[in-house]
């Protein structure tokens, strides 16, 4: 794992990656779901801010950042 | 009070579903069937001498002093050893019994010291009482005759001396040390005249296998073992009972005094939780109370760098709220934020979250749960509904089958260890899982059925290959699953596959496939089974899937809702259940209730006059990555040491330096004090007056026995903080602190100090439906209605070792130390501890050309620490231990930014290291020193 990836970054995929083995939708409503739950707004805020433009972020947790977006609670 | 004297019915209570009918010296009494006549004597109020028996051990029979006459039964039986029948008529005083008595005591007094008026256990020894009793007036053979009052004193424990010349050899310590510790490190050696007490192998009781329970201490009916506080103070004259500062078993304690000084803990035999027992912290390290190193008085400064101010109160407490008002002026509401500490009361606890929520006025609260059991809290709340375990510690004497997980109870949780022990010497099955062959795999009369010594870091991986055992054979408790779960269809098919099969998950865990199906069936079969685990569950990244895959174990089987079963955190600090269940998770008001739920927060915005966030706020780690990019910007940190107890030190402390004010509340100036600006000094147990709550819901009332040495109670300090940054709170006590508690937290509604003070303690929850507690959970069903089974992925931990960091790390602690050590290190525990060190196997110290005893280099990817080496064969090949009770040695240096997957646990348990020896010239250095530059996210 690079030392350098953004906390976020890290905290979102090592959520994603407990629900990979369901389907990605119903993965990524799952992890949108937890953050909404327990992560601060600002957390939030910035998984958006980089949910297009970082290429470490999982896909499943780059599909629960977009479900943020359109319904963020 | 004055010093309390707890009734000693000479033998243990017996269960039965029958009585007997009694008449004991005209006086009629009814006793369960299989009562002693001593003690069916005793519950009648009367007395009959004794020496060998006490109500906490097996009778014996030996002292020969107890001797009854029974109507119908020939010769004077020993009523310790004799059960009653019904209509049994017993005589305890007649002529003859009495000069057989008075014949007894005259030989003991034979061969003792007759020192009475300068011995150290004068006016509380059973020895002198009896000599009292029977009438002694001369000994007949004189004393010059063959004796042992030349035998020598041991003196090599801190705590206790073996005044061998006084003892009377009526096996009380011996037999304490095996039935009410299970240690068996004592024996009677020689036969007839030369029989005497040994410790170990005839040695000093320090080298000997003895763990400094004070358990034979308090059994000795003379002064031949004594408290070295009693010889050098005297006896106490009164008591306060109170509870255990340590670990999450909370023992309640006889707290004796003179005046305002403790003389001696003796733990107290009404205790729920420990029924009379004890370890050697709780027991003896309590001199960190009164250790010169405390700060009394608060202090300030501007830098870090600069040197402490000691200001009165009203400027340290004025300084703070002002300097919390600019930075959130500066920074917005969100920059500053607080935490609370497991080692505080119930009431302490609650009102620094209400400050924060309610006066910093966002929900940036976290606790030191948070690296320890936060995980705990998430899996059962998400399986069973509530974040608690689910049986009371006496549950554990119904258990068929035991399985420890990651967890070390003789050295963790002594106490509740001594309590499975005597199970398992009963019958018990034992499985452990755990890396280390740790005690409790093989200890005198206890061997484990199986120990799964797993890798590191695969506990999801060996509790869903037990499942798969449990659903693929046909050993599912069909209808319990029926009756109280949901969602066993899904997770049976995904936990029935392959990928989750022992064979499959052999090559993963390390253990063998016949053997985890054996483990399996052995817990299937029960018929009680209970898992009881510790932080080598919850210290993962994968530490919530791990707790919900015990869950859905016990559902499966079964194992939920009554006694001898059920899913068991053994919790690390005498109040992480209670800190959790205050309030103090970002996430969550008291009672476990998320701050989006409106009917929740209308409760406390009504009583507290504000509106309350409906968002989460920043747990610990998010407010170090926070301060670190400049967002957060100050903290009020409760009685922790995040700089030595919270992982990767360097990424800590660049995140404390970075804050521009960070409050520390404490005994002592810990590491984090290092890098605070304001230092509000703590009081100790023995001077708080609130509640603990243990790892069994038990709420247990913590009494003063002096004032406030630094003048303040912790909560009021709180509370002044609160008021100068201009939101009012305040109460007249602690007791209507926890009067708050109960109007707005459902589980203990029933709950206050006259109630604890009347019934002793209470399990949460306590409230209408269950006025007297809840000793066992989820009996009739579930908290959240039906069990949830939750399909539990295994997902390896991204720490992996490698060429360059070949070896896993993992952490612990021994019994002589807690925690961070602030407390243990300022006794005389430390003979036993003095640094920490670094364990590992003996093949992984030949290839590196490591002996024993040498200082080697224990290098991650995060950091480099300097320790001493000691091989020892408990290790697996490539996995080394270490405690982090020593902020010279700096563990937590080595330990990574990795973290459970769902609260950000962080994953102390495994990390990848090298271990090298040091250079000849190297020391053990200070932490900070050994810290080197590294690049850490966030950073």
């Amino acid at each position: 794992m690079s030392t350098t990836v953004r906390p976020h970054v890290r905290l979102a995929n090592d959520i994603a990656a407990q629900f990979h083995h369901l389907p990605p939708d119903e993965a990524a409503e799952r992890v949108a779901a937890h953050l909404r739950m327990f992560w601060d707004p600002r957390m939030r805020a910035q998984l958006l801010a980089t949910v297009t433009a970082d290429g470490e972020l999982d896909p499943v947790a780059r599909a629960a950042a977009l479900l943020l977006r359109d319904t963020p609670r | 009070m004055g010093l309390l004297k707890e009734p000693d019915l000479g033998t243990p209570a017996v269960t039965s579903d029958t009585t007997a009918e009694v008449l004991v010296d005209g006086t009629a009494v009814t006793v369960p069937a299989g009562t002693s006549v001593l003690r069916a004597a005793a519950l009648a109020g009367i007395d009959i001498p004794k020496l060998c028996a006490t109500d906490s051990l097996e009778a014996f029979g030996s002292c020969r002093l107890c001797l009854v006459e029974i109507d119908g039964a020939r010769g004077t039986p020993a009523s310790c050893t004799t059960p009653v029948a019904d209509g049994m008529v017993v005589r305890t005083q007649t002529p003859r019994l009495e000069k057989l008595r008075r014949g007894v005591l005259e030989l003991y007094i034979s061969d003792h010291p007759l020192d009475c008026l300068t011995c150290s256990a004068n006016g509380d020894c059973e020895l002198q009482d009896m000599a009292g009793v029977v009438g002694l007036r001369d000994v007949r053979y004189g004393y010059a005759g063959e004796n042992h009052l030349d035998a020598p004193t041991d003196s090599s424990n801190p705590y206790f001396d073996f005044d061998a010349s006084k003892c009377i050899v009526c096996s009380r310590c011996v037999r304490a040390c095996d039935e009410v510790q299970g240690t068996f490190a004592l024996t009677i050696s020689g036969r007839g005249f030369d029989s005497k007490v040994t410790a170990g192998v005839d040695q000093p009781f320090l080298e000997s296998d003895c763990v400094s329970c004070g358990a034979c201490v308090q059994a000795c009916p003379t002064a031949t073992l004594q408290e070295r506080t009693v010889v050098e103070l005297g006896m106490p004259t009164r008591t306060v009972l109170t509870t255990c500062a340590y670990c999450g078993v909370g023992c309640s304690f006889k707290a004796e005094l003179r005046g305002d000084q403790v003389v001696r803990m003796v733990p107290y035999k009404d205790g729920g939780a420990n029924e009379g027992h004890s370890c050697v912290k709780g027991r003896f390290a309590f001199g960190y109370a009164s250790h010169p190193d405390r700060v009394l008085a608060p202090m300030v400064r501007d830098r870090i760098t600069d040197p402490w101010r000691t200001v009165s109160w009203e400027e340290a407490i004025g300084h703070t709220a002002r300097r919390l008002r600019e930075i959130q002026a500066g920074h917005g509401p969100g920059s500053i934020g607080g935490i609370t500490s497991s080692r505080c009361t119930n009431e302490e606890v609650y009102v620094v979250q209400k400050m924060v929520r309610a006066a910093f006025g966002n929900n940036n609260v976290d606790t030191c749960a948070r690296v320890c059991h936060s995980p705990t809290g998430y899996g059962l709340k998400q399986t069973f509904g509530t974040s608690a375990g689910t049986q009371d510690f006496r549950s554990v004497a119904y258990a068929d089958v035991i399985v420890v997980i990651g967890a070390n109870p003789t050295d963790g949780h002594p106490v509740f260890a001594s309590r499975m022990k005597r199970r398992l010497r009963e019958g018990a099955k034992l499985i452990v899982v755990d890396p280390r062959r740790i005690d409790l795999v093989r200890t005198p009369h206890v061997e484990a059925a199986h120990h799964l010594q797993l890798a590191p870091g695969t506990n999801v991986a060996v509790i869903n290959a037990m499942a798969h055992v449990v659903v693929t054979e046909g050993l599912v408790a069909r209808d319990f699953v029926a009756e109280r779960c949901e969602g066993y269809e899904e997770w049976a098919a995904f936990i029935a596959r392959e990928e989750n099969s022992p064979e499959t998950l052999a090559e993963v865990t390390g253990v063998p496939a016949a053997e985890l199906r054996a483990a399996a069936r052995l817990y299937a079969a029960g018929p009680n089974s209970a898992i009881y685990y510790g932080l080598g569950v919850t210290e993962h990244s994968q530490g919530s899937t791990m707790v919900m895959g015990m869950a859905n174990l016990a559902m499966a089987t079964g194992n939920i809702g009554r006694d001898g079963v059920g899913v068991n955190p053994l919790r690390g600090q005498n109040n992480v259940q209670g800190s959790c269940d205050m309030g103090s998770f970002p996430h969550e008001l008291p009672g476990y209730r998320h701050v989006s739920d409106d009917g929740v927060r209308e409760v406390y915005e009504q009583l507290w006059g504000v509106p309350i966030l409906p968002e989460p706020g920043l747990r610990i780690p998010n407010m170090f990555d926070a301060a670190l990019d400049g967002t957060f910007r100050a903290l009020y940190v409760q009685g922790e040491d995040l700089a030595q107890s919270d992982p990767n030190t360097r990424h800590v402390t660049a995140a404390l330096s970075a804050m521009d004010l960070v409050v520390v509340q404490d005994l002592f100036l810990n590491e984090t004090a290092k890098y605070a600006h304001v230092f509000l000094p703590g009081t100790s147990f023995l001077e708080k007056d609130g509640t603990f709550t243990n790892a069994e819901r038990r709420i247990n009332r913590v009494r003063p026995v002096m004032a406030p040495r630094t003048g303040r109670h912790e909560w009021q300090i709180v509370c002044e903080v609160a008021r100068a940054m201009g939101y009012p709170m305040d109460y007249p006590s602690s007791a209507a602190i926890m009067d708050e508690i109960a109007l707005t937290t459902p589980t203990f509604a029933g709950v206050s100090f006259a109630t604890l003070d009347r019934v002793g303690s209470v399990q949460w929850p306590c409230n209408e439906a269950a006025p007297t507690g809840t000793p066992i959970m989820h009996k009739d069903g579930f908290v959240r209605g039906k069990g949830a089974f939750v399909p539990t992925a295994y997902v390896p931990t991204k720490e992996r070792s490698t060429r360059k960091y070949p070896l896993i790390l993992t952490t612990g602690r021994i019994l002589s130390q807690y925690n961070v050590g602030s407390q243990t290190r300022r006794t005389a525990n430390v003979v036993w501890h003095s640094e920490d060190v670094l364990e590992l196997h003996p093949h992984d110290a030949e290839v590196r050309g490591i002996t024993d005893g040498d200082l080697v280099d224990l290098a991650s990817r995060v950091g480099r620490i300097t320790l001493r080496a000691r091989i020892a064969d408990r290790m697996p090949v490539g996995v080394v231990y270490t405690t982090f009770h020593h902020p010279v040695t700096g563990a937590n240096v080595v330990t990574t930014e990795h973290s459970d997957w769902a609260t950000n646990c962080p994953e102390y348990k495994v990390t990848a290291v090298q271990v090298s020896l040091a250079r000849a010239d190297a020391q053990v250095e200070p932490a900070a020193a050994a810290a080197e530059p590294v690049p850490v996210a966030g950073e």
